[in-house]
């Protein structure tokens, strides 16, 4: 499976309302044992000196604000966020594994995953350009590269090439398939993963790639629209913008204590098939930086 | 101690800690784009 890393908001089932942001903080042990969730391992770790300072914070609520703060530091738009999510929730609410994308499957595979969720195609569109953003690394998704030349700047860059390069199929070294775009003057090879390019041959999905590639603040109001709706995935809010959900009703707002402020693998799950964990190639790249405030 | 409920706090300090140089590209914002998902 080349899951991609998401976890939190992305977890969300509109039918059984089940997963969500809610409760990040707890599932995250079941989780963290993922290797789709490996980079996660890292920003984990960046956030544990803002935990320390705020102690009081939620990681549901902590995961999200950074998400929406780091869009904002990129030059991207300012996402609305309201704070009040629990780490603690119900077990019922607990998702199971397996929800997440599959970056190597096609345009059905993104349909069935982001309707789960309640999103339409204008929707999975827009937030594929987060896209615009990091880097796959191989010994994680299994996906090599980035998709823009700079991907620390939130902009519609990512739409701009998915229509103006020629993407070309690449095999890696890995076995695993995605699309590759070298430029002779420059030297540098972006990337594309099988569900992007899937976004610019399925004739409902392209439509919006188009209009992105070619209207920026179009793409900035309806990615800020999507993303807001992304983080409050599962959540309820009455009037005052107080969470209703009766896990909140029952628990209030409770912040999971500080977790340790190194990577690696929190629980070993049962479920990964995969060998070796990533808990101690992680531990080792992780002494190359530190986290910092 | 922190003030409870103090968002805007908690904001400048996630702003504060996005430079990583040794990390990925010098920049931890990505991955905590990911974070939220």
């Amino acid at each position: 499976m080349l899951t991609l890393d998401r976890h939190s908001s992305g977890t969300y089932d509109a039918e059984t309302d089940t997963g969500g942001s809610n409760g990040a903080g707890m599932r995250y042990e079941a989780e963290g044992g993922d290797p789709a969730n490996a980079g996660l391992q890292h920003a984990r770790v960046f956030l544990e000196p803002v935990k320390a300072k705020h102690s009081w914070i939620t990681y549901a609520d902590l995961w999200t604000l950074a998400g929406v703060v780091a869009i904002k530091e990129m030059d991207g738009p300012e996402i609305p966020w309201k704070g009040g999510r629990t780490d603690y929730v119900d077990d019922s609410k607990l998702p199971p594994r397996g929800r997440l994308p599959d970056g190597a499957q096609g345009s059905e595979h993104l349909r069935w995953i982001f309707y789960r969720m309640g999103f339409n195609d204008q929707e999975i569109v827009a937030l594929s350009g987060a896209h615009n953003l990091g880097r796959c690394h191989s010994d994680r998704s299994g996906f090599e590269g980035s998709w823009v030349n700079n991907p620390t700047r939130f902009s519609n860059q990512y739409f701009r090439l998915l229509l103006s390069l020629q993407w070309r199929k690449k095999k890696l070294p890995n076995g695993i398939e995605q699309f590759v775009n070298y430029d002779e003057d420059t030297e540098t090879e972006l990337m594309m993963l099988p569900t992007d390019i899937a976004l610019t041959q399925d004739k409902s999905f392209r439509k919006y790639v188009e209009i992105y590639a070619r209207d920026k603040d179009r793409f900035f109001e309806d990615f800020t629209k999507v993303f807001s709706k992304l983080v409050e995935l599962g959540i309820t809010r009455d009037g005052e913008g107080k969470i209703t959900n009766t896990d909140n009703e029952k628990g209030g707002y409770h912040a999971a204590p500080k977790k340790k402020g190194t990577p690696g693998s929190p629980a070993k799950s049962t479920d990964d098939k995969v060998d070796p964990s990533e808990g101690e190639p992680l531990k080792e790249e992780n002494k190359a930086f530190r986290a910092r405030l | 101690m922190n003030q409870t409920g103090d968002f805007e706090a908690v904001r400048k300090d996630i702003a504060k800690m996005l430079h990583q140089p040794e990390y990925d590209d010098g920049s931890a914002g990505p991955v905590l784009v990911r974070l939220a998902w």
